[in-house]
């Protein structure tokens, strides 16, 4: 972009500062006030309080004293860290197969994947439904972890990410007599890291936060995740609003931990993949 | 009459250690019609130079003075100046026309106008035919000539070329050198030309500026720089294969001077060197291309000849060279096509010491 | 051994080798996602009670054509799109000022400004539902003491008028992160020999915006243009949480209706069909799609 000279450049140095400031604020408000009420701030006040005057943990209290609480938590990990290996485990094979590896009936299982990505997840949530009822699968954890294991979209994106990954390294191994497997595991998977890493980040992410799917398949309460918990009780009117609010502060501590470990690859994610299109 | 002047520009890049000095109180005027050749090696701030001429950078200090206007200030827009770059960054998303019409559409000319102007320049560079391709379906040679096109459509005051030739093959390299030189000097045009490739300077320059490190070397015809370098860095840089560069000591016997390199010495008469402070040096360096060597089997019946072993011999087409090896030194001759002792052998060469040049051991300067 | 035998050895191993790695992906697939489909298919012509199934035939079917809700939330997921697709083209604001003022300033506040617009995408609906739902009714000047989200009808989120355009706004706000990042990315990966270029050319900084940004910035622009329009038909999560469809229907996505159906009201038979819907709907726009990015730029 164009040079500027000194004088303007202040100018806009400043408009820089306020616009980030700005927007950051903007971005932040939403969950620095959903802290507020889950500490019973006054916020209701006029002029509305900046920090709580006597922090008030009932709201906390309430749901950690919840009968139902620690199965939510306790079902939010279970099914986030199994969905999440699950996926990437089988993601990868997958993707690697179809990037590195020839075999009869490639492109239209590439096809089958692709045609897969563009259905809505959701429209397959009800007949599964039926379907596993059927199988008495319904509201056991095989039931709610094993269907959404096999993701089109992920294996789509480490295939699109291992494409990337020039071949050098692994025909030098092949000339020098690795097997496909040591190529796989040794040298491969390490150069794969940061896409495997960031895929990772947002499945944890995404299977953290994602309450539809318990909704249909985890028929009694205690088979709920965090999200679906919290939810429920949002809507059931018979909880006070900092309880509610606490409920999502806790909800979302997970994920926010995660997005301040991992920023960059998020980016970075977001960014490769919207660039190759 | 369009000069183009560095008044004391200087360009720092960066702050505290990682300040780069791009350009260091650089001081010449371009005549009037010229082809001027910015040369150095990497990082000697050619190309600085060139975008402070552009208005692509702005200048730490000093004033850049285009025609008769001072543009230190003026955005490149305002300059009247049109640039060839290295990359050619024609848009990809216009066709041929539409990347030589740009900039006469962006000063709101007539569409007739524009039209005629464009066909004219594209006749003029031969690529009539491509106007109605996209850039992406061109090859290196025609993105080049578009590149070009789009410059003389407007015919502003400055040319200036930004290495253009590094990304043509090393056959169409040459025959573009020949026919941008010609169409300058049809054209009449200002015209500055950064380069890294000394021979290239050497073929199309009125005059070459030499750089290196942000500093002017030497200013002068290309003829001028290789038969008389003004210092080191200019002798070793022009010429291909490079001049060769012994460093010795001066050594003053019995009112004669002579140069002594351990089992290379002579005596330095006075027509060889023209300075006058000769006393206060101790070490000096010889400079002498390798086509003033002349290198036999035996000992030539002049009374100079030194004594080496052939290291090896490079065959160039037409030329051969020989590389000889003394005192944990390198010198390179050279010699006729049938020269061929054996590796290791030794060989007896001369210099040829009226095309000698002599270099001020510290400061390199010549002396 | 001949060279062909060699070679035929070599590939059979790699086929066997990549057979194994896809089957589990495919057992599953097959057996979760493309059994249910075809299962959907089979369940919309029935309707299902205990103890055992009826089938109707084509009445569910006929029920979607009079189903007044149906077309409701048709319309409302439309709106979404079309909410989206502005969202999208106006991301492309940020993304500028960002890039252009940023820059110069200093790179650091480039990546913080990305990182905290980025951060609903990782939250979970359920929380920035709640979090909205209290700005609103904050911003109502509600001094409720017991507020119940549902029960303050200042929010525009509890009227019928202005519910489903704020849900569509709060989707945009959710995913502006995104877009301004892609936007960004898009921006910056313009050689910065083109903006010297049109400099020299003459070009104002409008000029070169318009001969070198957009023309660049195009293709992305299409692309997230057309996909914001399609997910609008997967919206779920923020209706869930910030209206729960109401009120009555009126900010309801069609994803939403398909699973009041067939989890309220227990109707998996017209939950099917609807589902039905919505996949032969994605389905067609996400075959245009493809037309239209595959012809312009292949």
């Amino acid at each position: 972009m164009p040079k500027i000279k000194s004088s303007s450049s202040r100018i806009f140095r400043l408009v820089a500062y306020m616009s980030t400031a700005i927007s950051v604020a903007i971005y932040f408000y939403p969950f620095y006030l959903l802290v507020m009420i889950s500490l019973r701030a006054n916020i209701f006040a006029q002029p509305p309080e900046v920090f709580p005057s006597n922090p008030d943990l009932t709201g906390y209290v309430s749901i950690f004293t919840h009968p139902a609480f620690l199965d939510w938590l306790k079902n939010s990990f279970i099914y986030t860290i199994c969905i999440s290996v699950g996926t990437i485990l089988m993601a990868s094979f997958t993707g690697y197969a179809f990037s590195r590896l020839n075999f009869p009936g490639k492109t239209q299982l590439f096809w089958l994947i692709l045609g897969l990505m563009m259905i809505p997840q959701i429209c397959a949530y009800i007949p599964l439904y039926i379907m596993l009822a059927r199988l008495q699968l319904l509201n056991t954890y095989w039931g709610i972890i094993i269907p959404p294991i096999s993701s089109p979209y992920s294996a789509f994106l480490l295939k699109q990410s291992f494409d990337a990954i020039p071949r050098d390294y692994e025909e030098c191994a092949y000339v020098d007599g690795a097997s496909r497997l040591t190529i796989l595991f040794r040298i491969f998977l390490p150069i794969a890291k940061p896409a495997l890493i960031t895929l990772t980040l947002f499945l944890f992410v995404w299977n953290w936060n994602n309450f539809a799917w318990p909704l249909f398949v985890a028929t009694s309460p205690r088979m709920w995740n965090l999200p679906l918990g919290v939810w429920n009780m949002i809507w059931s009117y018979t909880r006070d609003f900092w309880t509610l609010a606490s409920g999502g502060v806790i909800l979302m501590a997970v994920p926010f931990v995660l997005y301040l470990i991992g920023v960059e690859y998020f980016l970075r994610g977001i960014i490769v993949t919207g660039l190759k299109k | 009459m369009v000069e183009v002047t560095f008044d004391h520009v200087t360009k720092i890049f960066g702050e505290g250690e990682e300040k780069v000095v791009a350009a260091d109180d650089v001081t010449f005027t371009v005549k009037d019609k010229e082809l001027i050749v910015f040369l150095g090696p990497s990082g000697s701030g050619k190309s600085t130079l060139l975008r402070l001429v552009a208005g692509l950078e702005l200048p730490t200090s000093g004033d850049i003075i285009v025609g008769d206007k001072v543009v230190t200030d003026l955005s490149p827009r305002e300059r009247d100046v049109a640039m060839v770059f290295q990359s050619y960054a024609l848009y990809p998303f216009m066709s041929v026309f539409d990347n030589i019409a740009f900039p006469l559409k962006l000063r709101k000319l007539p569409k007739n106008e524009i039209k005629e102007k464009v066909e004219q320049a594209a006749d003029i560079l031969n690529i009539k035919r491509l106007l109605d391709r996209n850039p992406g379906q061109l090859s290196g040679g025609e993105m080049q000539r578009v590149a070009l096109a789009r410059c003389i459509v407007r015919n502003p005051q400055v040319f200036l070329f930004d290495e253009p030739l590094s990304n043509l093959d090393a056959k169409l390299r040459v025959t573009t050198r020949g026919f941008l030189k010609r169409l300058q000097k049809d054209l009449g045009i200002t015209s500055i030309y950064v380069t890294h490739d000394q021979e290239e300077a050497m073929t199309i320059a009125d005059r070459i500026v030499v750089l290196d490190k942000g500093k002017v070397q030497q200013i002068d015809r290309p003829e001028n720089i290789y038969s008389g370098p003004q210092n080191i860095f200019v002798a070793g840089f022009m010429g291909s294969p490079p001049m060769n560069l012994i460093e010795g000591q001066l050594v003053t016997k019995d009112g004669k001077r002579f140069f002594d390199a351990r089992s290379m010495n002579f005596e330095i008469t006075p027509d060889l060197i023209q300075g006058e402070n000769l006393e206060q040096t101790k070490k000096i360096t010889l400079g002498i291309r390798p086509e003033h060597v002349r290198v036999a089997v035996t000992p030539s019946r002049h009374a100079q000849t030194f004594r080496g072993k052939l290291y090896i011999t490079e065959s160039v087409g037409s030329v051969k060279y020989a590389m000889i090896e003394i005192d944990d030194v390198m010198i390179r001759a050279m010699t006729e096509m049938e020269f061929n002792p054996d590796i290791g052998e030794n060989v007896h060469f001369i210099f040829e010491l009226k095309y000698a040049h002599f270099f001020d051991g510290e400061s390199g300067n010549r002396l | 051994m001949s060279k062909e035998k060699k070679g035929r050895r070599m590939r059979l191993i790699e086929a066997r080798d990549a057979f194994l790695m896809i089957l589990p992906f495919f057992a599953l697939i097959s057996v979760f996602s493309i059994y249910p489909i075809y299962q959907g298919i089979n369940l919309s012509f029935y309707k299902i009670m205990l103890p055992e199934d009826k089938y109707i035939g084509l009445r569910n079917f006929e029920r979607l054509q009079n189903d007044r809700v149906f077309v409701q939330t048709l319309q409302n997921t439309i709106y979404y799109g079309l909410i989206q697709m502005l969202g999208i083209a106006l991301s492309m604001l940020p993304a500028l000022l960002i890039n252009s003022i940023v820059i110069q300033a200093r790179p650091r506040l480039r990546w913080l400004f990305q990182a905290a617009v980025l951060l609903p995408m990782v939250i979970s609906w359920v929380t920035l539902g709640s979090a909205w739902n209290w700005i609103f009714l904050l911003g109502a000047g509600a001094v409720a003491q017991t507020g119940r989200p549902g029960a303050i009808a200042a929010s525009p989120l509890a009227r019928t008028a202005t519910a489903m355009p704020t849900v569509g706004l709060l989707v945009v706000w959710g995913a502006l992160g995104y877009n301004t990042i892609l936007f960004l990315a898009g921006i910056r990966s313009i050689p910065k020999v083109m903006y010297e270029a049109s400099q020299i050319d003459g070009a104002s900084n409008w000029q070169a915006f318009r001969y070198v940004t957009l023309p660049a910035v195009k293709p992305m622009l299409t692309f997230m243009v057309v996909t914001g329009f399609i997910g609008a038909f997967q919206i779920f999560d923020p209706v869930a949480t910030l209206t729960n469809g109401g009120p009555g229907w009126s900010s309801s996505s069609i994803v939403f209706y398909t699973v009041r159906q067939a989890w309220y009201a227990l109707d998996y038979g017209y939950a099917a069909v609807l589902g039905l819907v919505v996949v032969a709907i994605v389905f067609t726009l996400s075959i245009i799609q493809f037309r239209i990015i595959y012809k312009r730029y292949v």
